[in-house]
């Protein structure tokens, strides 16, 4: 007969409002495994921290999308947009069920002409676009939309010189009740500088017109808001054929849709947030009752971003020490934190053990494991007790997570992809030293002292420590 | 080496404990869940059993290979004295009790 | 047991604390009318949810997960429950346990488990800052309604309004301002407690009555029974009672309910302005209040209706309730040892109707 297992004694007090063991039972089931693959074994094997993408999560978010933008609507294409995953094989994955890439810099072009996407399938949008940037992508004939007057004359310039006249689309700023309001991008419509700029583009004699783009927000749990983006870009795209003559060549409705994470502040779980149907129908819906749903129709783009591959990332992180604190809350300390989860900061991300929960679970706050009193991943969870080496995951860490992680104390863990035999497959190795200190350059006159402190170093001899001695 | 002090046995004696977990304390109204090594660790206490000896009876019982239990042990009293379960004054040696 | 329990219906919200749930309410209504045959499971979400105790309310009483765990871990522990005591029909009291459960209705319809919810859409459309939309659509008053998020439009709402002013929450809670001042102090307190956007209203001072109302999800309305407040308390909620005789009341609610296409119970709450006498839209609550029971007791048993419409029946055929039946609520003691509360904290389940003897064998023993 084995023995139970062992847990430190523990005595916590029963407070009013909190006397639920139901609740703690129902909201802490264990996840054992990513997708069929045990978590403690994709640790072993991979280390930790370790990102854990499922290719068939992803697949089936964006096949679910498509379909429902598709079925109401014969001319819609997805962007995988870059910035909120611009992993190569996360991108692969989606340019290879159709999507479009949308990208807001020129490190971004670049990563997705890499991969193969022609510049006619690239949607380019943000607030600084640079004058070699520009160049290379009205030659590529990329979907340019606007941000400024500015870059409007820049994009005039450079089609003067070149000798072309590419066509140039605009971001659009709506009111459509959404808070906060992105009005920082685009030309407002309200105000006018949404027709001027179309108007300098079809009339100025330099350029064409493209696509209207708008983006209202980000996790915008109310689809109806996009109902009425769609409307609004719709009619406006209706004054500009009947003001200017020309029809626009698309509508891009941006991202924004919510993922199935769940605010810091909110009550509901981001579980309840709408799926893509929703959206899909709002939008949809919107356009075929405006007057230019008429046909031919316009091609509708759609940049959905989080809600699509949020929930096909999990990072998995092991407890490296267990304390109490001062007021005696129960604390673990585990080996990622906002360094690679920036995005702990707006979500209460899930976090549960990857073994069976036995014994009692009490109140613990995450910390990661920054010497920084910022880095803590949950204020309080419920968690088992915990010792080191236990393996936690988190979830759903697919969005932005990885693009806005920093090698800021630690650097950057590996990432695997699982694919849809259940496969584990490295797609990013872990970080080493030289991927810091490959771009740096030590003047001549500091080398000295480097010498003299790796001299005394009994391991100085890595890769690392090779470049920066060399000469 | 007997570490709580009279009065600290006599009060985890008043205690009602149940086999489920269950620990109410007649004296604040307070009531508490309990997981199983604490109920063990508990029960020694109330028999003034020394902390050493609910160590290696925690180990007999539980699968503790590699576990600082007497550490363990020694962190659960100074919780049973933040709860003014047990007194927590040195004399009472409810700290420093660990099997060092 | 005189007769075999026919009807078994779980029935969640029954807290009467300082803010009353209208679970306890339900099931009086339901046990009037089902006498013995009838089996009641309370699901609680605290061991000291007090309807959990009350004598002869639950038969059985339950604790599940906070509906903020998401719907699966809600559907999961109404799965185990249902394994362990059948129930054929839910009555869920409280505001929040609806999106939850409208996303596991699938799965409690295979269990064979029946409730009566609104749609999401209609859901939508009662939410504090879409009823000027629907009230406009009715024809309804409405006080003019504005969604604030920065100090600016605060006092933009303010200039527009006048004071006194009203400041809300987007879901909970309203202060009455007198003035900036005031407003912003509002402002902070709320959106540090709810986030932004809030709204502010404008105030219209007059009367506020309650209209309590079954819908069938097609348009149609049961039974209205209206209300005033005569007993208030701190929270500004009704602590007392009397039904009133007011067609156009009752009628104007009707009409928002049968729009709304509204199925399930729900509470439409309209003030009489002093100055024109008209009736505004002030909110409207998805689910019964907590003074269902006085309906019931003026005739007009909505529960009944709404387990007859679970059941794919027609609600009974109500008579206009009488004007002038009133209700004061009356707190009493419950009393338990700490058997009870260990019961529901260490298997989250305690068998058998509210208060019992103390000192049963089964209670936590001292020394042993
Ligand atoms: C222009 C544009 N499109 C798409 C996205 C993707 O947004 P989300 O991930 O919220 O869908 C963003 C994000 O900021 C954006 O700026």
């Amino acid at each position: 007969m084995s023995k139970p297992r062992y847990e430190r004694p523990s005595l916590v007090r029963n407070v009013v409002g909190r006397m639920n063991k139901a609740g703690l039972r129902g909201g802490l089931t264990p996840t054992e495994a990513v997708e069929t693959l045990p978590a403690e074994r994709l640790v072993a094997e991979f280390g930790s921290p370790l990102f854990v993408f499922s290719e068939t999560r992803l697949r089936e978010h964006v096949r679910r999308a498509r379909e429902a933008l598709q079925r109401r609507h014969p001319d819609v294409r997805l962007c995988c947009s870059y910035k909120t995953n611009y992993l190569d094989a996360v991108c692969a994955i989606q340019h290879d069920e159709g999507s479009l890439a949308e990208v807001v810099s020129g490190m971004e072009y670049e990563k997705a002409r890499r991969l193969g996407v022609p510049g006619e399938e690239i949607v380019f949008n943000g607030p600084m676009k640079t004058r070699d940037e520009l160049v290379r992508a009205v030659r590529e004939n990329a979907i340019v939309h606007t941000d400024s007057f500015d870059e409007i004359f820049a994009i005039e310039q450079i089609a003067q010189e070149l000798g072309i006249r590419p066509a140039v689309g605009l971001r659009v700023g709506l009111d459509v009740g959404v808070y906060p309001r992105w009005d920082r991008f685009g030309f407002d419509l309200a105000n006018g500088q949404a027709m001027q700029a179309a108007r300098r583009i079809a009339k100025g004699g330099k350029l064409r017109l493209g696509g209207l783009h708008t983006h209202i927000g980000t996790y915008v749990l109310e689809a109806a808001a996009y109902g009425r983006a769609a409307a609004a870009l719709s009619n406006f795209a209706g004054e500009i054929e009947r003001q200017l003559g020309v029809r626009p060549t698309h509508l891009d409705l941006g991202g924004g849709w919510a993922s199935c994470n769940t605010l810091a502040g909110q009550y509901q779980s981001g579980a309840l947030a709408p799926p893509v149907e929703t959206y899909a129908e709002a939008i949809t819906t919107a356009l075929l009752a405006s007057g230019e749903g008429k046909s031919p129709l316009i091609r509708v783009l759609v940049e959905a971003g989080r809600a699509l591959v949020d929930d096909a990332g999990t990072l998995l992180t092991s407890v490296v020490s267990t304390k109490r604190l001062a007021d005696g809350r129960r604390a673990v300390v585990v080996d990622a934190g906002v360094n690679v989860l920036f995005t702990a900061w707006w979500y209460r991300l899930n976090i549960t053990p990857a073994r069976p929960v036995t014994g009692i679970v009490e109140d613990t706050v995450v910390f990661g494991p920054l010497c920084m009193n910022i880095d803590c991943l949950r204020e309080s969870v419920q968690l088992p007790d915990l010792r080191p080496g236990d393996v936690l995951v988190v979830h759903p860490v697919g969005a932005y997570a990885f693009t806005q992680s920093m090698q800021f104390i630690r650097l950057r863990p590996a990432v695997v992809l699982l694919d849809t035999q259940g496969r584990a497959e490295l797609i990013r190795r872990a970080e080493t030293l030289d991927d810091l200190v490959g771009p740096e350059l030590l003047p001549a006159r500091l080398r000295r002292a480097v010498e003299l402190a790796d001299h005394g170093q009994e391991n100085g001899n890595g890769p690392a420590a090779k470049n920066r001695l060399k000469r | 080496m007997s570490e709580l002090a009279p009065a600290s046995v006599r009060r985890l004696r008043s205690l009602a404990i149940s086999d489920a977990g269950f620990v109410f304390d007649p004296r604040t109204g307070h009531s508490y869940s309990a997981n199983a090594t604490a109920l063990c660790a508990l029960d020694a206490l109330k028999r003034d059993v020394p902390s050493s000896e609910i160590a290696a009876l925690l180990r007999e019982r539980f699968a503790a290979d590699d576990v600082e239990v007497e550490h363990d042990l020694a962190e659960f009293i100074r919780a049973l004295g933040e709860h003014g379960l047990v007194q927590s004054d040195p004399g009472g040696g409810s700290n420093g009790s660990g099997g060092n | 047991m005189a007769s075999r329990p026919i009807l078994r219906v779980a029935v969640s919200g029954l807290h009467l604390g300082e803010n009353c749930q209208p679970g306890p309410g339900v099931i009086r209504s339901l046990r009037e009318a089902y006498g013995a045959r009838i089996h009641v499971v309370g699901l609680g979400y605290d061991a000291l949810d007090s309807g959990l105790h009350a004598e002869g309310l639950v038969d059985d009483a339950f604790l599940l997960p906070y509906p903020s765990h998401g719907p699966e871990a809600f559907v999961r522990r109404l799965e185990e429950i249902h394994a362990t005591t059948r129930f054929d029909v839910l009555i869920p009291c409280l505001d929040v346990e609806l999106p939850v459960l409208l996303r596991v209705a699938d799965r409690l319809r295979e269990l064979g488990i029946a409730f009566v919810a609104p749609s999401e859409a209609s859901l939508g459309r009662c939410s504090k800052d879409r009823l000027p939309e629907l009230a406009a659509a009715c024809g309804v008053a409405t006080p003019v309604t504005r969604r604030i998020v920065d100090g600016a439009g605060l006092a933009a709402a303010g200039r527009e309004l006048g004071f006194p002013m009203v400041v809300k929450g987007p879901f909970y809670e309203a202060d009455v301002v007198q003035g900036p001042t005031e407003a912003a102090a509002s402002f902070a307190r709320l959106a540090a407690k709810w986030g932004l956007p809030l709204l502010a209203q404008q105030f219209v001072a007059g009367e506020e009555f309650n209209v309590i109302a079954l819908g069938d999800g097609e348009g149609g309305v049961h039974g209205p029974v209206a209300m005033r407040k005569t007993v208030i308390t701190r929270l500004g909620k009704a602590w007392g009672g009397v039904t009133v005789e007011d067609d156009d009341l009752t009628a104007t609610a009707t009409k928002l309910v049968a729009a709304l296409r509204w199925r399930g119970g729900c509470e439409v709450e309209m003030l009489r302005a002093r100055a024109d006498g008209r009736l505004h839209l002030i909110e409207i609550n998805p689910r019964f209040p907590a003074w269902v029971h006085l309906a019931t007791r003026a005739g007009v048993n909505l529960p009944l209706g709404l387990v007859r419409l679970a059941r794919g029946e027609r609600p009974p055929r109500y008579k206009a309730p009488p004007p002038g039946v009133w209700y004061v609520r009356h707190a009493i003691e419950l009393f338990g040892d700490q058997s009870d509360l260990e019961c529901l904290l260490a298997t989250a389940r305690r068998r058998g109707a509210g208060t019992h003897q103390l000192a049963s064998d089964e209670s936590p023993r001292g020394d042993r």
